[in-house]
């Protein structure tokens, strides 16, 4: 899946105008509607944070795609609703990978990528107790650590994108089991030869993560501001 | 004078014992190329390519940077890491059976602008053991001095700044082995040393004061076996 920052940032403002258009009528469904899909002011929070494990998942012909395989991994996540349940937040993870095929990338054994955004997203409340979320990243950064022999090793940079889907569900109030999946793509700043450019330019991985998200307060931040 | 000799021992010690650690550079990466053929010009399928950088200092590693093979046509390309140092060695073999070939340069230095080090065609020579056997039959009193001078197909060639350096660069050396044997040690027995197939050793030999003799030997079978008496 191929998004860019401009398509990305599109659809989270169209999930945005659609809410504020819906608004009165969101309120209205409140009492009617047992399961309102783009807010529910008894559900709302003011942020969360969560705690994944993810497993990272290389594809694609580059030099992750083709010289990584996965390890596994961890990502951080904090974020705070805006408005109803539009957020803004950041995320902090690694994702460590074995390589598998050293003829294409260098020699060097293991690779620990430090992934570093700021996050957009929004969360549908289909169903009770059930949350369903996107996020984008914004500003993100990458930077893979390689293990070359002991003692040895170098560090190559990127910009981080990353398309999320998450999948909650609140088995405790305030405290959601949470399944999330990423489309990650790596820019990378690595100088090579014209022939191994387009093998570098970018690489990409998915991650699947598995954890727990807290979340906190009452309302969203916009609804704090006004009296 | 002996503030004098302390200072020399102090530079020298310095000099000796200075740590200079072997640099990957972060953010890069080379790619070497080439391809590898045997003494016919038949390409050599899973030649070895070893991509290795060293400071060349007290205490530094040479560290592998990459590694590959050779295609069924003989070609390679290695992506391989990079950094500036005294030493970026690319070795290539193919096992005991042929002769291998290092690309020595100086990454301090130079670093080619495409950032490729293209190898173009490497020949291996096929490789055998030559063994030989010289007895003695003319009884004591007797002495032979002889000498084998053959070719050494190892290669290496030193690059400086991109070009080919003939001063640093050894390859196709000759070498000499021999020596004499007399009443303390009459015979020389299952004695080696490695040789390119097809290739010609001279042997040289001076019985006692007479005049020293010649004859080549084409090595024209694996596990060539020289059998000579005096």
């Amino acid at each position: 899946m191929r998004f860019n920052l401009a398509t990305k940032i599109l659809i989270i403002l169209v999930f945005g105008f659609q809410l504020n258009a819906q608004n009165d009528s969101i309120s209205q469904n409140k009492k009617t509607s047992k399961v309102p899909v783009l807010y529910d002011e008894e559900r709302q929070y003011f942020g969360a944070m969560s705690l994944t494990y993810q497993s990272p998942m290389p594809y694609g012909n580059n030099f992750i795609g083709k010289g990584f395989e996965g390890n596994g991994g961890y990502n951080f996540k904090f974020q705070v609703f805006i408005f109803k349940n539009f957020f803004v937040g950041f995320s902090y993870g690694f994702s460590d990978f074995n390589t598998t095929n050293t003829e294409l990338i260098g020699n060097y054994t293991e690779s620990t990528v430090e992934e570093i955004s700021g996050i957009l997203g929004y969360e549908f409340l289909p169903l009770p107790k059930v949350r369903l979320g996107v996020n984008t990243s914004v500003f993100g950064n990458a930077t893979l650590t390689n293990s070359i022999q002991s003692g040895y090793g170098n560090r190559d940079f990127g910009k981080l994108r990353n398309f999320g889907v998450t999948l909650e569900y609140e088995f405790v109030r305030n405290l959601n089991v949470l399944l999330e999946y990423n489309w990650r793509k790596i820019k990378s700043e690595i100088e090579v030869p014209n022939e191994l450019k387009s093998f570098f330019e970018e690489g990409t991985y998915n991650t699947l993560n598995i954890g727990l998200k807290f979340n906190f307060g009452g309302s969203a931040f916009t609804e704090k501001l006004s009296f | 004078m002996p503030k004098r000799l302390h200072f020399a021992i102090w530079l020298m010690l310095v000099a000796v014992f200075s740590c200079e650690d072997t640099i990957i550079e972060d953010n890069i990466r080379v790619l070497v190329h080439g391809s590898v053929v045997d003494q016919n010009a038949e390409p050599i399928t899973n030649a070895s390519i070893k991509v290795y950088a060293d400071a060349d200092a007290f205490g530094a590693d040479r560290v592998l940077l990459g590694e590959g093979v050779s295609d069924a046509s003989g070609n390679f390309n290695i992506t391989s890491l990079f950094g500036p140092n005294e030493l970026f060695l690319v070795d290539v073999s193919s096992g005991d059976q042929y002769s291998t070939y290092r690309y020595q340069t100086n990454t301090e230095e130079f670093t080619p602008g495409d950032l490729t080090f293209n190898l173009q065609t490497v020949a291996l020579k096929e490789m055998t053991n030559f063994t030989y056997n010289i007895i003695r039959e003319s009884g004591e009193g007797n002495t032979l001095y002889y000498r084998f001078t053959y070719l050494d197909a190892n290669c290496t060639e030193v690059y400086e700044e991109g070009a080919l350096s003939d001063s640093l660069s050894y390859c196709n050396t000759t070498r000499v082995t021999g020596s004499t044997l007399d009443d303390a040690s009459p015979n020389a027995e299952n004695i080696g040393f490695i040789v390119p197939l097809q290739s010609q050793v001279e042997f040289s030999y001076r019985l006692n004061e007479g005049e020293e003799i010649s004859e080549i030997i084409t090595i024209n079978s694996a596990d060539y076996a020289f059998q000579f008496s005096y």
